[in-house]
C-alpha cells in the first residue's frame, strides 16, 4: 500500500504556504477591539441591597399615592375595570411627581441592565 | 518581543500590541477556519470572532499549552460553530472550477503545491486541519488533539487516512506525477 513520505510531504505544505488571510482582516479585528472597548465593563450603579432599596421605594411611592388618592369621586374604591381609569389618571393628575418618580426608577432600572450586560459580556 | 511579554503587554491595558499577535497568526487562523469553513467570506469572519474572543480571554491564557495551540483550539470551536450556523453552502470545489490536470497541463511532480490546496478540499474538512495543522504548522499529535478536541489515538487514525487519501487525490490530480515524489511503497 503506498505511503506518503512525511519529509516530502513536509516540504509540499511549506511550500504551500498557509492559506492568505485578507488584507483588512487586522484592521477589522482592531476595530472590532476598539468597539469591545469603548463598551468596556463598568461597575453597577445599585448593589443587591440597594435593588432592595429601590423597590422598597417604589411600593412605598404607589402605596402613598394610594393612600393620597385623587380628587375625583372614584378614588376610594375603584371598581375594576370601569372606574379604575378615571380613578388613576385623576390620581396621577393630583400627583405628578408619582409618575416623575416612577419614570425616574424605569430610568435607573434600564441604565442597571444596561451597565449589568456590559459587566457580563 | 516574546509572545509572554507581548500578552502580558496587552494584558496590562495595551490593546494596540494586539495588532502584533494578530499579525503573527492571521494567516494560520484564517487557514484553519477555511479548512471547516471552506469559504473565504465565513472564514474571514469566523477568524476575526476567534482574535475578540481570544483578546478577551487572553488574561486567563496561563501558558499551560503553547500560545498557537490555544489560539488555534478558539479558531477552531469558532469555526465549527459558524458551520452549524451557516447556510447550506455549494459545493466549494464546483466554486472553484476545479478538476483533475489534463494531459496538456500535466504539471511536474515539483510543482504539486498548487494542488494541494484543492486536494485537501477533497477530504473531510477535519481531516485536511488535521494534515494541515501537522505538516505546515508542525503541530505533535497531542497538540492537534487539543485543539480539536479529539483523542490522541483518533487524531493518529485520521492523519493515516488523511494522507493516503491525499496522495490518492495528488497522484490523481498530477496524472501519476506525484506518486514518484511522495509515495513510498510500505
Amino acid at each position: 500500500m503506498p505511503e506518503m513520505n512525511d519529509d516530502q510531504l513536509r516540504i509540499l505544505f511549506r511550500e504551500a504556504g498557509p492559506a492568505q488571510a485578507p488584507a483588512g482582516l487586522r484592521p477589522a479585528v482592531m476595530a472590532r477591539l476598539r468597539e469591545v472597548e469603548s463598551l468596556a465593563p463598568t461597575a453597577p450603579l445599585l448593589n443587591g441591597r440597594q435593588w432592595t432599596l429601590a423597590i422598597c421605594v417604589l411600593i412605598g411611592v404607589v402605596a402613598l399615592a394610594s393612600l393620597l388618592g385623587s380628587p375625583n369621586e372614584h378614588w376610594l374604591v375603584p371598581s375594576f375595570p370601569i372606574t379604575i381609569g378615571p380613578w388613576i389618571a385623576g390620581t396621577l393628575a393630583a400627583h405628578p411627581w408619582i409618575p416623575a418618580a416612577s419614570c425616574l426608577v424605569f430610568l435607573w432600572v434600564l441604565w442597571e441592565h444596561r451597565t449589568f450586560r456590559h459587566h457580563a459580556a | 518581543m516574546e509572545h509572554a511579554d507581548l500578552i502580558r503587554t496587552i494584558v496590562a491595558g495595551n490593546s494596540g500590541a494586539y495588532s502584533q499577535l494578530v499579525d503573527r497568526y492571521q494567516h494560520m487562523v484564517f487557514t484553519v477556519c477555511l479548512r471547516i469553513l471552506r469559504n473565504a467570506e465565513d472564514a474571514e469572519e469566523a477568524a476575526q470572532d476567534c482574535f475578540v474572543k481570544a483578546y478577551r480571554n487572553l488574561a486567563g491564557y496561563g501558558g499551560a499549552s503553547k500560545f498557537s495551540t490555544w489560539l488555534y483550539s478558539i479558531a477552531y470551536r469558532t469555526a465549527v460553530s459558524s458551520l452549524r450556523k451557516r447556510r447550506p453552502a455549494t459545493d466549494p470545489l464546483e466554486e472553484l472550477g476545479w478538476c483533475p490536470a489534463t494531459e496538456d497541463m500535466r504539471p511536474t511532480a515539483d510543482h504539486a503545491a498548487p494542488y494541494l490546496e484543492q486536494a485537501l478540499k477533497q477530504l473531510p474538512p477535519i481531516d485536511s486541519l488535521v494534515l494541515t495543522l501537522h505538516y505546515l504548522d508542525e503541530l505533535k499529535v497531542e497538540e492537534i488533539a487539543t485543539v480539536t478536541g479529539l483523542g490522541v489515538s483518533n487524531v493518529k487514525v485520521k492523519l493515516h487516512r488523511g494522507r493516503k487519501r491525499l496522495a490518492d487525490i495528488l497522484d490523481k490530480a498530477m496524472n501519476g506525477q506525484a506518486r514518484n515524489l511522495l509515495l513510498n511503497d510500505a
